[in-house]
Order: C-alpha cells, then sequence, then structure tokens
C-alpha cells in the first residue's frame, strides 16, 4: 500500500496536464409525489373499463353485509331505494325491469354504502343544521377530501420543491451564466475521493446539509465528456427525500425542472448527451 | 357362457370361460389424454383467457390507474438497474446435480449424482441487466388454520377471509402428513391460499405498506433472514394483525374467526439480498432479527 504523499508524487510526474480532469456531476432527482397525469384517451379507456365491470358486476351481496334487522341495514335501505317494480299490470315500453335481490339486471347496479359522515342527500331531509357546522379537522370521521393537484408553488416558483407534484424535478444552477447540473471538480490532487463521496460534499457545499438524499448507486450511470473544459463529467444519480435545498451563496441561482423544461434550459449538445437519463414521468 | 364369445384354444379349458368379457389389455390409443370436451366449438369460449372480450366470463381488469405498477416502471426500474450493476459481473454457476463419470457405460445413463454438500441443486445468478430486473412476479398468501381440522366449516371462512382480502377466490389446501397429536390427518382440508399477480397484487402492496402495517405496534419489519435463497421473500400476520385490513375492519362482526397469514413475495431477483431492496423500495421494512 502506498502512502497519500507516495499517491500524491506519483500523480504530480504522471498526469499530463493535458489530460481530461475527472469530475463528478449531481442528477439529483424530487421523484413524482402524486400519480401520474393521464392523456384523454388513457382517461377515457378506464373510464369505459370501468363502466363495462361495474356493468357486469355481480349483484351486491347485501344479505352478508347487512344482516336483515340490524341498524346498519336500515341506514342502507335509507340510502338505495329499490327499483321500480315489475308490474304485470303496467306497460314498460323500454322493456320490462328484471329484479333480482332488488337489483335491476338490465342496469349496472348503483350502491351508496352508508358513510361516517353526512351526506348531501341526507342533508335534504332536515338535517341541515348538523350538516352545515364543518367538522373538526381531528375528527377521524370526517369526509376525507383529497388535496389539489395542483399548489401555489405551480404558478410561478420553478425554485419550489413542490411544483409539478407528477412529474420527476431535477436539480439545475447557473454557472458561468450557463444552466446545467451540478459538476464538481476535486480541488486537490493529493487527495483521491471517490465520485460520489466528491458530488456528496459538493451538494453539502452549495446546497446546506439540510438535504436528506438517497443516493442510488456509488457507480456513475453515464459520463458526459465536455471537450470545452476538457472534463470527464461522470453522472451520480440521487433522490432528494426531505429537506431543502438552501444555496449557501447568495449569487447561486437554481432551478427544479421537468425533462421538457430542462431541453429549454440545458445546452443542446449537453441536453442531448443527458436526455436518455431523465425520466419522461 | 356367453354365446359371442370366440373360444380360443388353450392349455386350460376354463380359463376362457372364467375370464370377464373384456380386454385386460390397455388400448394404445387411450394412452395419449385427450380432454375432448375442450375441443368442442361450444366451449371455446371458455378456454380463452378472461380478460378477453371474446370470452363468456369476460372481467375488464384495467379499470383504473395502477398507482405501484406506475411507480415501478418510471421510478424504481431504471434505479434498480444502476442498483443492481456490478462491474465486470458473470453468472455464478449454481450448485447442479453431477454425472458419475464416463469411464462404465453403466454411468452413462444413470440418474445424475445430487449436488455436493446439499440436497437440491441451486440456481445460477445472472447479472442484472436492463431484460432482468427485479421485480415482483406474484404474492402467495396462505391461510393455515388448525381448527378448521376439528371443525370443517371454519375452511369456508378462512377461504371468504382471504377472497374478501385480495379479490381473489381462494383454494383449498389440504394437510399433507399425519401428525397424531396435533390431530393432522393427511387430506384434510386446513385453510386456504391465492395467488395474486397484475392489480390485485399492486393493490394488495399498497394496502399492506399504507394501511396494515404502521397499525401493527409491534411490526418492526420483515426479518432480513427471511427468504428461500432464490429471491422469495415470505412473512407473517397475527389474526389481530388481519384485523387491520380494511375491508375486514369495518365488517368485524361477519369475521369472528379470523386466522393468521403466510406471505410470500415471489420475484424474479434470484438471491435474497436483491429481493430485499426491490422490497424495501416498495415501503416494505426490514430489521435484523
Amino acid at each position: 500500500m502506498r502512502s497519500a504523499v507516495g499517491r500524491a508524487v506519483v500523480r504530480a510526474y504522471s498526469t499530463q496536464s493535458s489530460g481530461p480532469i475527472v469530475s463528478s456531476t449531481l442528477l439529483l432527482s424530487r421523484n413524482p409525489v402524486i400519480t401520474a397525469e393521464l392523456q384523454p384517451f388513457e382517461n377515457q379507456y378506464y373510464k369505459y373499463q370501468n363502466e363495462l365491470w361495474r356493468r357486469l358486476m355481480w349483484t351486491f351481496p347485501k344479505w352478508f353485509y347487512f344482516r336483515e334487522g340490524t341498524a346498519s341495514e336500515q341506514r342502507f335501505r335509507q340510502l338505495n331505494k329499490n327499483p321500480v317494480a315489475n308490474n304485470p299490470d303496467i306497460e314498460f315500453p323500454r322493456g320490462r325491469p328484471e329484479l333480482r335481490h332488488s337489483r335491476d339486471r338490465r342496469f349496472k347496479q348503483e350502491l351508496r354504502l352508508p358513510k361516517t359522515y353526512k351526506e348531501e342527500v341526507e342533508t335534504g331531509e332536515g338535517l341541515e343544521s348538523e350538516a352545515s357546522a364543518a367538522p373538526a379537522q381531528d375528527d377521524l370521521a370526517r369526509k376525507i377530501v383529497p388535496n389539489s393537484r395542483t399548489t401555489k408553488a405551480d404558478e410561478n416558483d420553478q425554485t419550489s420543491l413542490e411544483r409539478r407534484l407528477a412529474r420527476t424535478l431535477y436539480l439545475v444552477i447557473k454557472s458561468n451564466d450557463k444552466w446545467t447540473l451540478p459538476n464538481f471538480v476535486e480541488e486537490s490532487a493529493e487527495e483521491l475521493k471517490a465520485l460520489h463521496v466528491l458530488a456528496e460534499e459538493g451538494l453539502y457545499k452549495i446546497g446546506g446539509e439540510q438535504i436528506n438524499y438517497f443516493n442510488v448507486s456509488n457507480t456513475p450511470c453515464h459520463v458526459y465528456n465536455n471537450s470545452n473544459e476538457n472534463k470527464k463529467e461522470y453522472i451520480i444519480k440521487s433522490h432528494i427525500l426531505s429537506g431543502e435545498f438552501k444555496p449557501q451563496d447568495e449569487s447561486l441561482q437554481f432551478l427544479w425542472l421537468t425533462k421538457e423544461e430542462l431541453e429549454k434550459h440545458l445546452d443542446r449538445a449537453y441536453y442531448t448527451d443527458i436526455a436518455h437519463l431523465l425520466s419522461s414521468v | 357362457m356367453s354365446l359371442n364369445k370366440v373360444f380360443i384354444r388353450q392349455f386350460s379349458g376354463s380359463g376362457a370361460v372364467l375370464r370377464a368379457g373384456y380386454s385386460t389389455v390397455q388400448p394404445v390409443h387411450h394412452l395419449v389424454k385427450v380432454n375432448k370436451a375442450a375441443l368442442k366449438p361450444l366451449y371455446q369460449g371458455v378456454l380463452l383467457p378472461k380478460d378477453d372480450i371474446k370470452s363468456v366470463s369476460f372481467k375488464p381488469t384495467e379499470i383504473s390507474q395502477d398507482r405501484v405498477a406506475e411507480h415501478y416502471q418510471n421510478t424504481l426500474k431504471s434505479d434498480l438497474l444502476l442498483h443492481n450493476y456490478e462491474h465486470g459481473a458473470t453468472t455464478l454457476k449454481g450448485n447442479k446435480k453431477r454425472s458419475w463419470g464416463e469411464d462404465s457405460p453403466y454411468k452413462l445413463y444413470r440418474n445424475l449424482k445430487k449436488p455436493k454438500g446439499v440436497s437440491r441443486p441451486s440456481k445460477d445468478v445472472h447479472p442484472i441487466r436492463y431484460d432482468n430486473v427485479p421485480e415482483v412476479e406474484s404474492i402467495v398468501i396462505q391461510s393455515y388454520n388448525k381448527d378448521a381440522l376439528d371443525e370443517s366449516w371454519l375452511n369456508i371462512s378462512t377461504r371468504l377471509q382471504l377472497a374478501q382480502i385480495t379479490n381473489v377466490k381462494p383454494k383449498q389446501i389440504y394437510s399433507k402428513a399425519n401428525i397424531l397429536p396435533w390431530r393432522v390427518r393427511q387430506g384434510k382440508p386446513c385453510g386456504g391460499k391465492v395467488e395474486i399477480t397484475g392489480r390485485d397484487m399492486t393493490q394488495f402492496i399498497s394496502t399492506l405498506t399504507e394501511l396494515v402495517l404502521p397499525r401493527i405496534r409491534t411490526f418492526q419489519g420483515i426479518k432480513n433472514t427471511s427468504g428461500d435463497s432464490n429471491g422469495n421473500i415470505t412473512f407473517g400476520l397475527d389474526p389481530e394483525d388481519v384485523k387491520g385490513f380494511p375491508e375486514i375492519e369495518n365488517f368485524q362482526e361477519l369475521f369472528p374467526n379470523l386466522s393468521g397469514l403466510q406471505i410470500t413475495f415471489k420475484t424474479n431477483a434470484g438471491t435474497d439480498e436483491r429481493a430485499r431492496t426491490l422490497l424495501s423500495s416498495l415501503g416494505f421494512p426490514f430489521y435484523n432479527p
């Protein structure tokens, strides 16, 4: 085993000044937080399949889940009115009802199950005063309303981690009046550092230590040959899990961008070289 | 003696008389079993897969967006490929069955010798490439109910409980061995099992990781020692934990006799280590027992 000094001496004499500089580039991404946006066609497809499934569904076994004579069964009956009976004395111009277990088999079965909160149907029946009072936030029986898919950051804040929740965002910084992925070069030739260590230390240096991130692998996923600066940029892939990128230098500009936005911000040659690493979702 | 029997000259006179009226030689054309009913044109609709719209029992499967499968496809798959990459990795040969040698003609067609040191051969471990990124192929959920050995109607509630949780009709399982102190008799029905794939599987994964496991107070994770060394990982849930499934929690009076579950994740990872990485990326914690 060589000592660090010995290694530095060997390195100093063996390395030619014209050789490319080895550097580490960090591909730091924020994974999607919510489900992917669907194309209108996909939406229609799922809706169609869902309706087919409901139409072909077996009749709901009410006799199993809501036993005769129980309070829950009474509530179920309040919510689900029986369909039109097959009265032999009445003419049905659109076809006779085909009732089995109080379901009209010609149509899909639409069920209204008892909920832990009051519904609009019931509020119409004189329960307005109770329903009008908004339920407490810590009430476990309250109706669960999903949050909005868009946030305030979606409007105009490209530095926020809360923008474009359905997409993968990548960190880019501005260096030498150019938007690039953050790139870190080893400062001293004496000390050899692993690429992922170099990337981590560089990230903490420019973005503060309040970042909890996951390094996918110590192995770089790509190398970009930067011929302008005579650099080999090894790309290390990681995900930000929590925390925030807070630039330590006031002048440092940074953005969290999606793949399409990266195409507009990055150099054309640079983008085409790394485009396959970026997620289109 | 029947009249239509052909008399054949034999050494014993009574042979032909006492023999029953059919040949004991198996006819050759019955050696190949053909399920003729399946060949009937009438039954062609039955043979089609159930998600084919031409099938008589068509049931649409893609009824909504599959969140977990999309997360795997969009985010996890490329990460697992990179994470499992090893420079210059080659296929690790498993411990295979051995030849007896070729120095004697008697050894040529002899059944192969057992692998060295172990009773059964192990599989080759291939390096991870784009075409064999680890993924969960299916989940097998088995529920053994020892009380069902005495009270056979409990088999129905065990299978109903499984069906309720997984949305798939379970199979009956039968005990394999005779163990008299436990009253186990071979062939007795004793619970149910179900293998889920596709959407039912991803739905089950998200129910487990988001609703059931976080609410088990004593749950530390899946044991790191779990696994069959081929990348299939198993863990168990107590009857008390099974109550956490929302399908059962809201109808507890319908399921008075719950039984525990044994959940096996079948993966194509090849080794347990890779399978653990895969499952922890899907949100299952692991711990050192």
